[in-house]
């Protein structure tokens, strides 16, 4: 994976936001016991960036995501692991460092809700 | 809703300032052809505008009170904030205590608190249940069960029991 300074020396490579926003919703769609806060599962496609904002401040990221948890998981192990999922995952697609990942949950999911 | 307080409560407080107004200018006043004495006026715009400032400021506290209830309770994460919404907090306290009191009825209110939260559990018991016992189990229940699938602090657990149920036959 080339890092930042090596790209600048082949040209400028600029990546949306919106990119950025999708790699976090996919991240967030592999761990389990994360839902959309409707509910439904963690769409995969454009329909996620709905529940994900992302922020560019001077070549780091913010990321910031609405979530819903299923009931009997344990919101800190959950947020834990989605928070190292989407760094991780950012920085290797993007080479982005990111400098936080916000996590905010709405609502518990109920068993008798998934479908 | 929280906006509709918050325009109430500026409502009310504008009008207790034309009251205010009133009171300390006395128009003159005339009923029927026959003018209302000074005083009158006075203490009738000064209660009129008493009234409203204390209207303005029982909308304002509800409004703060909402505003406390709708905005999500905060801590650090590893990689960055996790915000938690008292409607979370209140979903996995109606979980727990429906697991653990299938055949009791049961309402949860939650107040933030600068460090956590605290919890008032209104519950209606079948006639034959301790209540110093349900109330311990309860209480014990939600500040571990709480603190640990949500990592915030569970300041109180506080159980009210208002009234009895007979078990279904």
């Amino acid at each position: 994976m080339a890092r930042p300074e090596e790209m600048e020396e082949a040209g400028r490579i600029s990546i949306a936001k919106d990119v950025v926003s999708t790699i976090a919703a996919l991240a967030a769609a592999e761990i389990p016991g994360v839902f959309a806060p409707s509910g439904e599962p963690f769409p995969r496609g454009p329909a996620a960036r709905r529940h994900v904002e992302t922020e560019l401040l001077g070549g780091r990221v913010r990321v910031s995501l609405r979530i819903a948890v299923e009931y009997g998981r344990a919101v800190p192990e959950v947020v834990q692991e989605l928070q190292e999922k989407i760094k991780a995952e950012v920085e290797r697609m993007t080479a982005l460092p990111v400098e936080a990942v916000d996590v905010e949950v709405t609502r518990v999911v109920f068993s008798e809700e998934q479908s | 809703m929280n906006l509709l307080l918050g325009i109430e409560a500026l409502v009310l407080f504008l009008a207790a300032v034309l009251a205010g107004l009133g009171a300390w200018l006395a128009p003159e006043v005339t009923i029927r052809t026959n003018p209302v004495p000074e005083l009158a006026v006075r203490v009738t715009l000064s209660i009129l505008a008493a009234a409203f400032l204390g209207g303005s400021g029982a909308c304002l506290a509800l409004w703060r009170q909402r505003q406390g209830l709708s905005s999500p309770l905060k801590q650090p994460g590893p990689r960055g904030l996790v915000f938690i919404t008292p409607h979370t907090v209140v979903q996995l306290a109606v979980g727990l205590l429906a697991q653990e009191l299938p055949e009791t009825t049961f309402r949860v209110h939650l107040q933030p608190q600068k460090e956590g939260f605290s919890l008032r559990v209104f519950l209606r018991l079948p006639q034959e249940a301790s209540i110093t016992e349900v109330a311990e189990r309860v209480q014990e229940l939600l500040t571990a069960e709480l603190s640990r699938r949500t990592g915030l602090k569970v300041q109180e657990v506080q159980v009210v029991v208002h009234g009895t149920a007979r078990a279904p036959r």
